[in-house]
């Protein structure tokens, strides 16, 4: 599994922040979905259009680790989202 | 027929005799108890719902939530369905409204309201019950309105009866409370308001709402909920009749998330003994008279 090139979020998923996390609802499904902190960080680099690897980039820079841990962590809960249709990935 | 207090808009059109006959197609919503056993199934009607619990009762409701037809078949009595259409038809035309409605009971403490939200058996009548005996009238047994105008948030009053296990009421209520007729479906009593257990017909500005734990521990403990928490539990615990409506479930997660964000919500944790209850009590009317 490695880091897609691009994400685009679901024309049918809405989110809410709730302090500094996040929940997301998948419409069709009616099913919901809580990102952390840093989960959060990354929606909404997400929603600001950034690709995956842009994304590294950035926390690299706003967090203490190292760039291949967070391109694991990032490959893996973009999978996950996409498994549960919040992304499309390429 | 009892009226459900604060649902004046919830209007029961009849109420009537006929067996359940054949549905065709397959309910978009289905309810089941833990062990599978089917406890509701949600069919659409044209723009309307029917809402049927097998072989107790089932409810036609108006797609806009208003009205109600109650039906049940021969042989049931008609205070089960009536107890059914408190407890989860009102409840669940309501949030056709556009009403949020929790899982949960509520209290009066200092003025303002404390909500017990939790599934079915983890004593959110009881604790109902124990602190509307010392003198802090409740609001609802089972199903909590949540009143939400600009940045208040309030708790509102529901059906001025609390349904208890017999264990229940025989240590906290004792044998004077009026009860209504027998339920075909649960062996809990159902217990009218009055002296021994006071009801306020008002709202109450909601002060914190606790989600009930599940850990029997040796003595209350009461923690904050953190927000994400305490969102995915208000969604969890939320009555909501059509799970496929989009815009009533974006209203909905906006709604939670205005609840969430209020930073009173709590995680209750407390021993599961009567004699404790007192104590339990006390606690929870200490922690939520901090809260600002």
């Amino acid at each position: 599994m490695s880091l897609p090139a691009t994400v685009s979020i679901g024309s049918e998923v809405m989110s809410r922040q709730v302090a500094d996390e996040t929940v997301l609802l998948h419409l069709p499904s009616g099913t919901y979905f809580g990102l952390d902190a840093v989960g959060s960080r990354v929606w909404e680099l997400l929603v600001a259009g950034k690709a995956p690897a842009e994304i590294v980039e950035q926390l690299v820079g706003e967090y203490d680790v190292p760039a291949h841990t967070l391109e694991a962590d990032l490959t893996r809960l973009l999978s996950e989202m996409a498994e549960r249709g919040l992304l499309k990935l390429a | 027929m009892p009226e459900p207090l604060g649902s004046a808009a919830v209007e029961l059109l009849s109420s009537g005799i006929r067996p359940q006959g054949a549905l065709t197609g397959v309910p978009f919503q289905q309810w089941v108890f833990p062990d599978g056993k089917p406890w509701a199934s949600f069919w659409r009607k044209g723009s309307d719902y029917l809402v049927r619990f097998p072989d107790l009762a089932e409810f036609e409701i108006s797609a806009d939530g208003r009205e109600i037809r109650m039906w049940r078949p021969p042989g049931v009595r008609e205070s089960t369905a009536a107890n059914l259409y408190l407890n989860q038809a009102v409840p669940l035309a309501m949030s056709r409204q556009g009403a949020l409605v929790l899982h949960a009971s509520a209290v009066e403490v200092a003025g303002r309201c404390a909500a017990f939200v939790g599934a079915s058996g983890f004593g959110k009548s009881t604790l109902a019950a124990a602190f509307a005996t010392r003198g802090h009238p409740f609001l609802c047994d089972d199903a909590l309105v949540v009143g939400i105008s600009g940045q208040d948030v309030s708790g509102m009053p529901g059906h001025p009866s609390i349904r208890l296990w017999s264990d229940s009421e025989a240590a906290i209520v004792g044998a004077q409370a009026d009860k209504s007729e027998a339920l075909e479906y649960t062996d809990k009593a159902r217990l009218l308001s009055g002296a021994i257990l006071p009801h306020l017909p008002d709202p109450r500005r909601l002060g914190a709402l606790y989600f009930i734990g599940q850990e029997d521990v040796p003595a209350t403990h009461i923690e904050p909920a953190p927000s994400l928490q305490a969102t995915i539990g208000l969604l969890r615990h939320s009555f909501i009749l059509d799970t496929e409506e989009h815009e009533a479930l974006r209203r909905h997660l906006d709604q939670v998330a205005q609840v969430a964000s209020l930073h009173r919500c709590f995680v209750l944790e407390y021993p599961r003994r009567y004699d404790e209850l007192p104590l339990v009590v006390s606690a929870i009317v200490e922690h939520i008279s901090r809260q600002p």
